[in-house]
């Protein structure tokens, strides 16, 4: 892992399944929700940019959080992420600089 | 004198029927002092836990109470364990103040319920120092949370991860039970004490879902390399949706 950050994590099933980071003045919220019709879990994280003044903190559910969502920037394969060992902890940034370089281009 | 047959047996405390030394009331240390402490009087280094006499749900809260408090108190004491810190060291961070290599919580010590208190990551840097012996300590308290006995679910009827990898999944003392704490309508089953017999290990490691709920039935899989797999060919999860963790 060469850049890793701080990651917040609710819903773990192998590894997280929402995830929220900050990353390049960005509040970013990955999320893989259980698909019904698949009867797993989706293979990518869909990428939302979410408003800095959300709190996660103060958040009962985070639910609603894709709907506060500012922007949606794409998907990042789950394969992607690099986890540190805990796989609960950081993530590699190089996912994240990925999807991002692509909306700037 | 006669003794006094009137008086009750009482069990013997903080026993551990797999460990006949256990029932020895007038071994100290294991014959060891030199190398071990016993501040409680019970156990080698103070670390065990009398769960012969609680119910699972308070093997659970013990789980997680007694791991907080086991940080809390190794906090500041790394120096008596630098020979285990070597297994958990992340980068080359130190402690603040005290030369000592920065460490970061296991699987096992976030298993057994530091992440499930808020629901928020405790990352690194926020436990220091002695981690790594209480994520021996929280390894063993996880693994007894999850008696052998229990059924063990895995969700999704694809394909096993490979042996050795760490995997989710969910455990209850009925396949009802267990099966609630996946989303899953396909399911595999298994028992803690069958992965574990294979080389494998199951531990208890609730998590928060995204409304907030916490999900205790949530287990750390790691299945041994003995083959086949011991989980059953995929079959339909008897819980309804509705009653599912989600």
């Amino acid at each position: 892992m060469n850049h890793t950050t701080r990651i917040v994590y609710r819903e773990f099933y192998d590894v997280p399944r929402m995830i929220i980071v900050s990353h390049c003045g960005l509040k970013l919220l990955l999320d893989c929700k259980f698909d019904e019709s698949l009867d797993e879990y989706p293979t990518a994280y869909k990428v939302y940019a979410l408003p800095l003044e959300v709190d996660e903190s103060t958040l009962r559910s985070w639910d609603k959080l894709p709907q506060e969502a500012t922007k949606y920037l794409g998907e990042i394969p789950v394969g992607q992420v690099i986890f540190d060992s805990t796989k609960r902890a950081e993530i590699d940034t190089a996912s994240l600089d990925t999807l991002l370089a692509g909306q700037a281009s | 004198m006669s003794p006094d047959w009137s008086a009750e047996p009482v069990p013997v405390p903080y026993a551990d029927l797999t460990d006949p030394q256990t029932l020895n009331l007038y071994n100290y240390e294991r014959g060891n002092p030199m190398s071990h402490a016993d501040p409680d009087g019970h156990c080698p280094d103070g670390i065990c836990v009398n769960i012969a006499t609680m119910s699972p749900a308070a093997v659970d809260r013990q789980a997680q109470n007694t791991t907080q408090v086991l940080i809390g108190e190794f906090k500041g004491a790394v120096n008596m364990f630098t020979s285990t810190v070597n297994l958990v060291l992340s980068g080359g961070t130190q402690v603040p103040g005290t030369g000592i290599p920065q460490l970061q919580p296991s699987n096992e010590a976030q298993a057994v319920g530091i992440t499930a208190f808020n629901g928020q990551v405790i990352g690194a840097g926020a436990i220091e120092g002695g981690v790594a012996a209480s994520e021996f300590v929280a390894g063993r308290i996880a693994e007894a949370a999850v008696p052998d006995a229990n059924i063990v679910v895995r969700g999704g009827a694809g394909e096993m991860p490979a042996p050795g990898t760490t995997i989710s999944g969910s455990h209850g003392a009925t396949v009802e039970e267990a099966a609630q704490g996946v989303p899953h309508g396909q399911i595999r089953t298994s028992t803690a004490g069958d992965v574990r017999g294979a080389g494998g290990s199951v531990r208890s490691a609730p998590e928060a879902t995204r409304s907030g709920a916490i999900n205790q039935k949530h287990v750390n899989i790691r299945e041994g390399t003995k083959q086949p797999s011991t989980f059953s060919p995929p079959k339909p999860n008897p819980v309804p949706k509705k009653d599912r963790i989600t």
